[in-house]
């Protein structure tokens, strides 16, 4: 059944906001000094109205009050009620009275109890304030509180707007000022990479030293009282006494130890602190040191105190391997220290590359020990060996002899410090007789079993005649490569004829840097030949200039399949973060010759290690290719005389697979021919790289292995 | 006793125990340097002796909240007494210690402190008990007035004496807040601001350095630029701080860059490695002790209370707002320590000590033995006064 009655009335969702929004009009009227203290102020009154109560309206808020205590906690009730009654109403009320603080809350409480003054005027003189005189003091009090608390509160605003200002706003400037003052520029000492073979060995290192000098006007005035100073200091670092004082006799200024070591500058300032000596310095240098002493001398070079390379691949790296001059940002405080906070040098810092090379030092002894021995057996001047990858072009040993210690390099001359593998050009000889015969081949002008009448030693061309080294008769072109007949192949040179030849030798790299990447480098010289005379010099190699590093390389073109590949020393450069600069990685250059002709040429090459000019380079158990040379050597005015010359020996192992072209050369060798001298040197030095490298001497084995040369070799 | 009962005493403990503990942190991060430098590898040196301090300020801070206010209310002629003839024994030679001019340091053995800290106090404790005797917006009688500007004088004179310009500005300002709050009318007011007035004139006339330092801190205001040494550092502690500072212990203008940076010129610490989320928080840790300080004031019964929880907070807040403000050359640099935070021992001491006196406040009504009197004015038994 329904009720006729209207449904009682339903609190739509606007007047509950509009009641809520009340609500909150009313706490925000209460005190804004102490929002939230209404409870408390409330709590705290409640525990006070019982005296209160009891002093100002006892019959009206407790009509039975107690007459007695005695009969225990029941008959407390009323004032217990009475309290809180008013609790509660304190609390329902709270915003309406929260206007007031707690202790004006009391006064309204008392308000009905006690009667209003008359007049506020009209109180006598000593008498008690009236209650609304009080009052109006309590508001005037609380006003004058909030205004206070409103003051301060402006000033907290003044320094939170100015804080931000400061903080926020102007933050670029003074992070920027701070920086000037902060920060300092900490001079690095130069410094220099380290150069490490392939397999990470160090070749070059560098170490912070000092160089200690001594102003001797500190020392020699007056009647001499620093002569114990100078003698110790001298004990030192290990100086006589006399020669410092002679030296400090003639100059102002006298190096006392250069370079010294980190170790003896402590010493020296623990001294000069301890003994009180003035006009002893030092300053920073740095030290170059060469682990393995005179290895590799000619083509790691050598540096200068400043720590910049002067020649070989200190000279040619330098960019990358020195650092000096570089700053590194530090803290300081306010006197000026320094503080080391632990970071390293910033990225700006650049330089202290290490360079990884593509040389295997135990290639490199071998070739060097060889080549030396050689050198002594044979008498020569100097020697120079290359022990190079074919199929890559990485050069694993790069030989030069005599040797040098390349940290104390003015002692020998620069003709000894020369890397005479990329900067010598000599007259070639019979080694580029390869050149005609690479051409010949490939043009299909000539068979290997074809026969050429080499003229019994003597062949008039023009009004001028050749000669052989010993007469021959006939001969095929397999003979004539083992036998090397100038004759023989001053025939094939003049069927080939000037431009093909020329443009021969050029694909072969003649006459061109091969970009090995070292400084020095030299170009050679090629000229077309004018006349017949001319050609037929050029196909034995008179009448032009090459550098050992462009034979190896033309060779090991032969060695590859007829692809010439750049030669290269720096395998990689790596900054001091890790990162790689520079990476050297294996070149084609161009194809030469087909690799059937390339395989042909090996073929015919490998005769002169049978049975030719080069036996003394055989290897038992590997089939060898190579190929012998002699060079009159010349000056400007013409060939010098007979003795005076140049022996090479080139070759590639093994023969069907190629692993390892190696280069030797000789310059005076005082007797012996071409293979007879240098052909020993070349198969000790290709022996100890197949035995580093564990090729097998079994031929069979051998095909399997060409791969994985690239990987550097596990000691 | 309500001493358990701590519903009251938390908002005002809270923000000054962690006041304390960022002045332990930040007392270590800036004076180890100077431990160090002083040649003794001493890098707890300066936080050992705050944590002592500490323990001493919470001693001061109990022993506070025991006091009853009324027999505090008719001590404060002699505890002034004291505190005055203390600020005077620093010039007696042998015991009085000077560092950089000013002498400031009382020294017995290994115990020195700076008895304008307890003076300060003092002087609050005598403002109450002068002003509290008086009806608000009333003619005060000349004897009144008479006691309130021979304490003014009094206040003043003594930390001059000593070179502590910055305690004397306090002072006046205290004198002036305390004033206007006890009740004073405003030309009384305006009356005492002109003699104070007159007084600072003179005193730049007699010295012309004040004057040449108060036109390098005009000069230097707004830009930070050009103006003395310290507050050029000061700045540039603040604004390399940023939003989010450098790191608690990474501020550089502690390595000596920013003079004083464990007393006077911690703030600028405080920004440098906090930040401006840290120096905000350590204002508004002030604000709280400021709101906290005045609500006690506001709901105290007794008009002594009030006014004495009144002026001690005032003068813990604008000791820290001033220091503040000379770290953000706001106003000229007056050595004054950060309440709490700041380096130092007596500061430490006699701030906790005001918090406690300002708890104590707070329970007056509850202890006291006298029976509750709501009346703001006078006490029975006090002098008449004549409505106006």
């Amino acid at each position: 059944m329904l009720s006729p009655h209207t449904p009682p009335p339903r609190r739509d969702p606007l007047a509950r906001l509009a009641g809520g929004l009340a609500w909150f009009r009313r706490r925000r009227a209460s005190p804004r000094f102490a929002p939230g203290r209404d409870a408390r102020a409330s709590a705290t009154t409640a525990a006070w109205v019982p005296p209160v109560a009891a002093l100002t309206r006892p019959a009206a808020s407790a009509p039975s009050a107690p007459k007695s205590s005695t009969r225990g906690i029941r008959f407390d009730w009323p004032r217990r009620t009475a309290a809180a009654v008013t609790a509660a109403a304190r609390r329902r009320f709270a915003g309406w009275t929260a206007g007031a603080p707690a202790w004006l809350g009391r006064l309204e409480e008392l308000l009905p109890a006690i009667p209003a003054p008359a007049s506020a005027g009209a109180a006598a003189p000593g008498a008690r304030p009236s209650i609304a005189v009080g009052l109006a003091d309590a508001e005037e009090e609380r006003g004058r509180l909030r205004m206070l608390y409103r003051v301060a509160l402006a000033g907290i605003a003044v320094v939170v707007v100015r804080l931000a200002t400061i903080q926020v706003i102007w933050y670029p400037k003074y992070s920027g000022l701070a920086k000037r003052q902060h920060v300092a520029a900490y001079k690095l000492p130069a410094s220099r990479g380290a150069i490490l073979d392939r397999n990470g060995r160090p070749l070059a290192v560098s170490q912070e030293g000092a160089a200690v000098y001594l102003i001797p006007r500190y020392f020699f005035g007056g009647k001499d009282p620093a002569r114990p100073k100078l003698t110790r200091l001298c004990a030192l670092l290990g100086r006589s006494v006399a020669a410092v004082r002679t030296e400090a006799a003639r100059k102002a200024f006298v190096w006392l130890k250069r370079p010294a070591t980190p170790a003896e500058v402590e010493r020296v300032r623990l001294l000069c602190a301890s003994d009180r000596i003035q006009g002893v310095g030092w300053e920073p240098l740095c030290l170059r040191m060469y682990p393995e002493g005179r290895t590799a001398s000619q083509l790691l070079g050598c540096t200068n105190d400043e720590g910049h390379g002067l020649e070989g691949l200190e000279y040619g790296y330098d960019k990358y391997l020195h650092r000096g001059g570089g700053t590194m940002p530090v803290l300081k405080d306010s006197r000026g220290r320094l503080i080391f906070t632990g970071g390293g040098p910033s990225d700006e810092v650049t330089g202290m590359s290490s360079l990884t090379l593509t040389i295997d030092l135990g290639v490199q002894h071998a070739a060097e020990r060889e080549l030396e021995q050689g050198m002594v057996r044979a008498g020569a001047k100097w020697g120079c060996a290359i022990v190079m990858v074919p199929s890559t072009g990485e050069i694993l040993a790069l030989a030069n002899t005599p040797r040098f210690f390349p940290d104390a390099f003015q002692s020998v001359s620069a003709e000894v410090r020369a890397n005479h593998a990329v900067s010598h050009m000599f007259e070639p000889g019979s080694t580029f007789k390869l050149v005609a015969l690479a051409s010949a081949l490939q043009e299909n002008l000539v068979r290997e079993e074809e026969v050429f009448d080499c003229e019994r030693g003597a062949f008039v061309l023009g009004d001028q005649v050749l000669h052989d080294v010993e007469p021959y008769g006939r001969l095929t072109l397999a003979e004539m490569v083992a036998y090397s007949s100038n004759i023989g192949f001053a025939k094939v040179g003049l069927r080939l004829g000037a431009s093909r030849l020329l443009a021969k030798a050029r694909e072969f790299g003649f006459g061109e840097v091969t970009r090995v990447g070292l400084p020095g480098e030299e170009r050679g010289m090629l000229r077309k030949p004018a006349e017949k005379f001319d050609i037929a010099a050029m196909s034995f190699g008179q009448g032009l200039a090459v550098t050992p590093i462009q034979i190896a390389s033309a060779y090991g073109a032969v060695a590859n399949g007829g692809v010439l590949m750049r030669p290269f020393v720096v395998r990689e450069v790596r900054d001091t973060k890790g990162r790689v600069r520079v990476e050297g990685r294996p070149e084609r250059v161009r194809q030469v010759v087909s690799a059937t002709v390339a395989r042909r040429l090996a073929a015919l090459l490998t005769g002169v290690v049978d049975y030719g000019t080069g036996q003394a380079a055989a290897i038992r158990g590997v089939r060898v290719a190579g190929k012998t040379g002699t060079a009159q050597k010349s000056n400007s005015k013409g060939y010098l005389p007979e003795g005076e010359k140049l022996v090479t020996f080139v070759g590639f192992l093994p023969a069907e697979a190629p692993r390892f072209l190696v280069l030797v050369t000789m310059d005076r060798p005082r007797w012996g021919t071409a293979g007879g001298v240098v052909g020993p040197v070349f198969r000790e030095i290709a022996q100890a790289a197949l035995r580093l490298y564990s090729v097998p001497a079994a031929p069979g084995a051998l095909a399997s292995l060409t791969e994985g040369e690239q990987a550097p070799r596990t000691p | 006793m309500r001493l358990l009962a701590l519903r009251r005493e938390i908002p005002i403990l809270v923000p000054m125990v962690i006041l304390i503990g960022i002045g332990w942190v930040m007392v270590f991060s800036t004076a180890a340097v100077i431990g160090v430098e002083s040649g003794h590898v001493a890098v707890f040196a300066h936080l050992r002796r705050q944590v002592l301090a500490t323990a001493i300020g919470a001693l001061g801070l109990y022993v506070a909240l025991r006091l009853p206010l009324t027999a505090l209310e008719a001590l404060a002629p002699r505890l002034l007494a004291v505190a005055s003839a203390l600020m005077l024994v620093v010039f007696v030679p042998g015991v009085g210690r000077s560092v950089a001019r000013a002498t400031r340091w009382i020294s017995l053995g290994p115990v020195s402190f700076q008895p304008v800290e307890l003076f300060k106090v003092a002087v609050v404790l005598m403002y109450a008990r002068l002003l509290c005797a008086e009806r608000l917006r009333a003619a005060w009688p000349l004897r009144t007035w008479g006691a309130l500007a021979a304490l003014a004088v009094l206040s003043l004179l003594l930390p001059i004496l000593q070179r502590d310009f910055g305690s004397a500005v306090l002072m006046l300002a205290l004198a002036v807040g305390l004033l206007w709050l006890g009740g004073a009318r405003w030309s009384a007011l305006a009356a005492f601001g002109g003699v104070a007035l007159a007084a600072a004139v003179v005193a730049f006339a007699s010295a012309p350095y004040r004057l040449h330092r108060l036109q390098l801190y005009l000069a230097g205001f707004g830009h930070g630029g050009g103006a003395g040494y310290q507050t050029q550092q000061s700045l540039i502690a603040l604004g390399s701080g940023g939003l989010r500072g450098v790191g608690l212990g990474e501020s550089v203008q502690k390595l000596l860059f920013l003079p004083s940076a464990h007393a006077d010129f911690i703030f600028a610490i405080i920004g440098e490695e906090l930040g401006l989320i840290g120096a905000l928080a350590v204002v508004g840790l002030y604000g709280l002790l400021l709101r906290e300080g005045l609500s006690i004031a506001q709901a105290s019964v007794m008009r002594f209370a009030r006014l004495l929880a009144s002026g001690l907070t005032i003068l813990i807040f604008l000791q820290a707002v001033w220091h503040i403000a000379v770290s953000l050359v706001l106003v000229p640099t007056k050595g004054l320590a950060l309440p709490f935070v700041s380096y130092g021992g007596s500061s430490l001491i006699a701030s906790m000590t005001a918090i406690g006196l300002i708890l104590r406040c707070a329970d007056d009504g509850v202890v006291s033995p006298a029976p509750v009197t709501w009346v703001p004015v006078n006490q029975p038994g006090d002098r008449a006064w004549t409505p106006s």
